[in-house]
């Protein structure tokens, strides 16, 4: 891969969390702060299903293991980052300057500890990707097809975009008691991160395009879990 | 306390053991290193800079393979996807055709040479007259040159890498990718991902020695980078006779010997990193040893009456304008030749070149029934010494050229003292017989050699009988020259010995020779013959020396570890070695008057040297990191565009998207107004 290509894929899979990050997370220092502290633990469950894998030496070679193994490592430390937030809400209360939206609004705290669980699995899964091909060369000498780098960036923003609404339903879930919001989210998170294994086949298209078709149902059901509306759509729309 | 050290000692051997794991990497996928490849490099003289090098972090062109030098054309004029890298035979690497690739060198960013198992009648990179510029004043370069085949590409500053692979899979392998992605469809190429090599050999030399060296010695931070070295390495002498008289602990030094100086050259060089060097030097050098074993075998022990000495002399680096013969003279000019010992010390002698009446080189042999004794200046002493050769081998056709000097050592020494009487002995009259000086392809089968393995069958029509044969002329004449009638005349070459030795220099280093002399295990693959830099010794003269020892030695008795300590006075060595070639267990102590003296050009060791004076040579090496070339699939322009506009636009639609969004979400979101809740009741 080239420099150009380099810049493409990097645009492509980060831009948009780049946006949101400088319109949405920067004007208040508690949102880095918790974008930040979502991100370590996402790290966390990524280090825990790590040594799990590696202990659990005759399972190594199957990846569906580490798949659903890390998954659920994943969905547990959301679930104790949620705790932790809600926890530690009168704390944030006093040190925030902008209080009222952020602790009234519960949606902004999950958007954001979804955003940051979604960064650092989106680096994780493409910097060794991009670091590698750091080079003249693109796939397809041996295996792969040219394709391969700009499908990885498409993954890698599905999961992060998956992250962020994952992070949103799944908080609401807690909130409200709700357990359909708290199994959608596991079981979406099983079915995109399986359908990737169906990669080593090459056919990526058989992927992609499910992927991307959860990603739109995952968003629209976030997007309706925060209060919005067909009706609030149009509205924002017609202001114009 | 103690817990917290054992996590960390825990956490540093978990850290330990997680690195050795290799995980397969896409890396992997989308490169193939083409082993065993060879390339060209750079060297500098005081002038010029030579050889190639690719660019910073690699060279990278479109492969294309061709067969004929019309597919070259055709790559050369139709080209559109940007830079290649032709694949040649090396039949078609011709004068013509380098230049032009030089011409069209913004087209070609590398070059691929590969054997292609086709007979050449002719591969020699160096120049018509070899060393020319370091030649005696007298120009003896005959019209058409000694090299006449040579292209002097060797001394080229060539604009892009070349590398050579010798091994045909991987050869093929390219060719493969060449055909699989890049020959349908060509006037297309640039529309689609092309299978392309990266050749990495970048030099950090660069322009002439006097500046790399300046920029060597710059002392700018604690870790110095060396960006050249200079070439050198050793040369290798031994004399006949001691140069020592008396008792062990109260030896005189033999002040009135006048020498006679056999001579080989000990180095070749090629294009690329890899040398053969089978006609030259090694039949030389085969042919100065197995004389030199016959001299010691006739001659009879040291007397007073004897007044002249036979100094064996090996030059190394004369190959890169005689550095070896140039560093010895500077030696013997400063009286510090054999050892640095003050003038007139009581323990050595120190030669000069006026104790030197005779100059004998071998150069190139090959086999025939003729043998030609170039002489510049001819005398009646060497007249009556050629005469000589003529009485103790009929059958040979020993065959005077006057007025001649191909290029050899004795040219240092003549450009020093014009009276300096020499010869050289080679197979040749004013053109060279050896089609392939100078180049990989100086192999055994240019010298028509096979190895025998001690059958009795070694014929005098074949190369290993010729040599001897050679040698023992020279010996005869040399130990009549020295010791008059005193010579044991009926010794003869064995010509077993001959054949091992040519097995050791050109085939296997761990033969029969080198065990004899040594007990350690050499590399698998025969020596390099190239002189290399000097701060990397080869193995080459250290072997030759314990050969030389081996053959000139005097046996003292059997092998003991008393042996090796005995009383030294800087002169002699003595050495544990086999008896017999045939039974390399039995072990002998041996004594011998064989040393190494340094070959490196005095330009590198005078202080303030003037570069421009082209009194000595001033060769040097550029220093790499790394060699290597990888195969792999380039991606087109289009692609690369097209990537980087769907990431930009992904990019500008998502920012105006979050930016509507974000400024109308009290609209978009109608979430909950907490505050018109009770929430305690």
């Amino acid at each position: 891969m080239t420099v150009m290509e380099l810049f493409g894929c990097t645009f492509l899979a980060f831009g948009p969390p780049f946006a949101m990050f400088i319109f949405t997370i920067i004007q208040d220092p508690v949102r880095i702060i918790i974008l930040i502290a979502a991100a370590f633990f996402w790290l966390l469950s990524l280090l825990l299903s790590a040594i799990v894998w590696f202990i659990m030496a005759p399972l190594k070679t199957y990846l569906v293991f580490g798949v659903v193994c890390s998954i659920l490592f994943q969905e547990g430390f959301r679930l104790l980052i949620y705790r932790i937030l809600r926890k530690a809400e009168n704390g944030l209360m006093k040190i925030t300057d902008d209080h009222a939206t952020l602790i009234d609004n519960k949606h902004i705290l999950a958007y954001v500890s979804g955003l940051g669980f979604g960064l650092m699995s989106g680096a994780f899964s493409l910097c060794n990707v991009l670091a590698d091909a750091l080079g003249p060369a693109t796939m397809g000498l041996q295996s792969g097809n040219e394709m391969f780098f700009l499908i990885s960036s498409v993954h890698t923003l599905c999961f992060i975009l998956l992250h962020t609404f994952w992070g949103i339903i799944f908080f609401n879930g807690f909130d409200t008691g709700n357990k359909i919001q708290v199994g959608y989210v596991l079981i979406t998170h099983l079915i995109a991160s399986c359908l990737t294994l169906l990669n080593t086949f090459q056919i990526y298209s058989a992927t992609l395009v499910p992927l991307v078709c959860v990603v739109l149902v995952t968003g629209l059901y976030a997007f309706r879990v925060a209060g919005g509306s067909y009706i609030s759509l149009k509205l924002c729309l017609h202001l114009r | 306390m103690l817990i917290k050290n054992f996590y960390v000692v825990f956490l540093i051997f978990i850290s330990l053991y997680i690195v050795h794991c290799n995980a397969d990497r896409i890396k992997d996928t989308m490169y193939m290193t083409i082993t065993g490849s060879v390339a060209c490099y750079r060297r500098m003289n005081a002038t010029h800079q030579i050889g190639c090098s690719s660019k910073r972090g690699g060279s990278v062109g479109i492969i294309h393979y061709c067969d004929t030098e019309t597919d070259l054309d055709f790559v050369l004029h139709n080209g559109t996807a940007g830079e290649y890298i032709p694949i040649l035979p090396t039949k078609l690497f011709k004068t013509s055709v380098a230049n032009k690739l030089f011409k069209n060198k913004d087209k070609i960013s590398g070059l691929i040479l590969h054997p292609n198992n086709e007979e050449l009648s002719h591969f020699t990179h160096d120049t018509q007259c070899p060393n020319a510029l370091f030649s005696s004043n007298q120009s003896t370069c005959p019209e058409g040159g000694w090299n006449n085949f040579g292209t002097g590409l060797l001394y080229a500053d060539i604009p892009f890498p070349i590398f050579y692979v010798e091994d045909e899979n991987q050869i093929k392998q390219m060719k493969n990718c060449f055909l699989k992605y890049n020959k349908d469809a060509f006037a297309k190429q640039s529309d689609r991902s092309l299978c392309a090599l990266e050749l990495k050999s970048f030099m950090y030399g660069t322009t002439n020695t006097p500046t790399c060296q300046r920029r060597s010695n710059m002392v700018t931070n604690l870790n110095p980078i060396k960006v050249c070295d200079p070439l050198g390495d050793s040369n290798v002498w031994g004399t006949l006779f001691p140069l020592e008289k008396g008792p062990e602990n109260n030896s005189q030094p033999i002040k009135n010997f006048k020498y006679i100086i056999l001579s080989a050259r000990l180095d070749t060089t090629s294009l690329f990193e890899k040398t053969s060097g089978a006609e030259s030097p090694i039949t030389g050098l085969v042919c100065l040893l197995t004389a030199a074993k016959l001299l010691k075998e006739m001659s009879p022990k040291w007397n007073p009456n004897i007044t002249t000495n036979v100094l064996f002399v090996l030059f190394n680096g004369e190959t890169y304008d005689y550095i070896g013969s140039q560093r010895l003279l500077y030696d013997m000019e400063r009286g510090e030749f054999p050892t640095t010992l003050s003038i007139n010390n009581d323990i050595l002698p120190s030669i000069h070149l006026d104790n030197i009446t005779l100059f004998i080189e071998l150069s190139q042999l090959s086999l025939g029934n003729q043998i030609y004794t170039h002489v510049l200046n001819n005398t009646p002493d060497l007249n009556n010494f050629i005469g000589k050769f003529r009485d103790y081998n009929p059958e040979m056709n020993v065959i005077l050229v006057p007025n001649s000097l191909p290029p050899s050592s004795l040219h240092t020494f003549i450009r020093a003292n014009n009276t300096v009487q020499g010869m050289v002995l080679a197979d040749h009259q004013y053109e060279y017989r050896n089609p392939f000086y100078n180049s990989i392809y100086d192999n055994v089968s240019n010298i028509d050699y096979q190895y025998q393995n001690g059958s009795d069958k070694i014929g005098s029509d074949s190369i290993q009988g010729y040599v001897g044969n050679i040698a023992l002329m020279l010996a005869r004449s040399l130990c009549e020259q020295i010791a008059g009638n005193f010579c044991n005349q009926s010794t003869v070459p064995d010509l077993n010995l001959v054949d091992e030795l040519f097995h050791c220099y050109l085939e296997d280093p761990n033969c029969k020779v080198h065990k004899a002399v040594q007990k350690g295990t050499l590399p698998k693959s025969p020596l390099s013959l190239y002189v290399g830099v000097e701060n990397v010794r080869n193995f080459l003269p250290n072997i030759v020396a314990l050969t030389l020892a081996w053959f000139t030695g005097e046996r003292l008795g059997p092998s003991s570890s008393n042996c090796t300590i005995q009383h030294r006075n800087h002169i002699y060595r003595y050495y544990n070695m086999s008896t017999d070639i045939d039974n390399l267990e039995k072990m002998s102590c041996y004594q011998a008057t064989v040393n190494l003296s340094e070959a490196v050009s005095p330009a590198f060791i005078i202080d303030g040297y003037d570069w421009s004076s082209n009194k000595y040579s001033s060769w040097s090496e550029s220093s790499w990191n790394e060699m290597g070339v990888r195969m792999f699939l380039k991606p087109s322009k289009i692609h690369e565009r097209i990537t980087l506009a769907v990431g930009s636009i992904t990019m500008i639609l998502s920012c105006i998207i979050v930016y509507f969004i974000h400024s109308r979400s009290h609209i978009l979101f109608d979430y909950p107004d907490i505050d018109s809740v009770p929430t305690n009741c």
